[in-house]
């Protein structure tokens, strides 16, 4: 185990360049899949919103131009 | 062959179809790649241990340089055809390459400070791999600098392709210039000069590492594809809603 470790007197360089190989490698993963689950949830957000909005918008208009003169 | 996946539907439907086998198979390589990186290769008979530090040195190279053509040529595609999706995977895979780049100057360094005694020397291979990560940073920057996403677009396009006479100078300059950094001995014509014990592992990390490339530039590009939906989305709604209070202004 120590020899693992200790990787012939070079384990601090070798374990220093694997951990910051994978700590770079894990920042850009976590960042790139919570940066598209962010957007893509606030797209499907906006979207969900979108038809109903131009349903609100239509309804007035098909009672002509009621809708406006009441609001 | 672009043409089928300028439609960013097609492309979206496409990269969905193939991110989670390319995300199975960066985990499976990679993992493989450790085992025999750290379990089933022989320390080297000059370096030592340290030559562990290969597997992932070398393989963040190939994927530094081979981000960066990528993007060259998204950046030629977008240019040319004026495909959208193209300045989209570009955008996606810059941060991805930079950081492979990133990992190839430290892992670097922590192997030239055992093996050469020096954490940096400005020679030919080291500067020119240095410039590579400051293009990066650069196409991210101009890319960013506009309020005008296609201006953007354009300039860090045009950015990406001057940049690109980096790759041949940083492929050559072992055999170019006097330098410290050994010459290729994995991409060499004839027989590589590497031993199969130690050529397998770097083997399998290029591999994983190229999936997890492809993986992440998928990703970022769904929600690059996403941003740009949203703000559409966000204008047409500014544009629907001033439309209407001029409407009411008038009327009322």
């Amino acid at each position: 185990m120590s020899d693992i470790v200790n990787m012939g007197g070079h384990g601090g360089y070798i374990w220093t360049a694997w951990g910051i190989a994978l700590v770079v490698l894990a920042v850009l993963v976590a960042a790139s899949v919570k940066s598209m689950r962010a957007r893509e949830r606030e797209l499907a957000r906006l979207e969900a919103e979108a038809p109903r909005r131009r349903r609100r918008g239509n309804t007035p208009e098909a009672g002509s131009e009621t809708g406006r003169e009441n609001g | 062959m672009f043409h089928r996946f300028a439609n960013p539907t097609r492309f979206l439907r496409l990269a969905n179809a193939v991110l989670p086998w390319v995300t199975g198979l960066a985990v499976l390589l990679t993992g493989a790649g450790l085992y025999f990186a750290f379990g089933a290769s022989p320390p080297d008979y000059q370096q030592g241990e340290t030559v562990r530090i290969m597997y992932v040195h070398v393989p963040s190279a190939w994927m530094a340089m081979f981000g960066y053509a990528f993007i060259a040529v998204a950046s030629a595609v977008g240019l040319i055809w004026k495909h959208p999706v193209a300045h989209v995977c570009a955008l996606a895979a810059a941060p991805v390459g930079a950081c492979f780049t990133l990992i190839c100057l430290t892992t670097g360094s922590l192997w030239g400070k055992p093996m050469w005694g020096t954490w940096w020397v400005w020679d030919a291979r080291l500067t020119s791999v240095l410039v590579l990560f400051f293009l990066y940073l650069g196409f991210i920057a101009l890319a960013n600098a506009f309020d005008d996403a296609a201006r953007g677009e354009k300039a860090s396009a045009i950015l990406a392709l001057v940049g690109a006479v980096n790759l041949p100078i940083i492929k050559f300059s072992v055999d170019w210039w006097n330098t410290l950094h050994q010459p290729a001995s994995v991409t060499r014509i004839g027989m590589p000069a590497v031993h199969s014990s130690m050529l397998i592992p770097l083997l399998l990390m290029a591999a994983g590492f190229t999936m997890l490339f492809f993986s992440l530039v998928i990703v970022r590009a769904r929600a690059e594809l996403a941003g740009r939906r949203i703000d559409a989305l966000r204008s047409a709604r500014i544009h629907a809603d001033t439309a209407r209070n001029v409407a009411d202004g008038f009327q009322g």
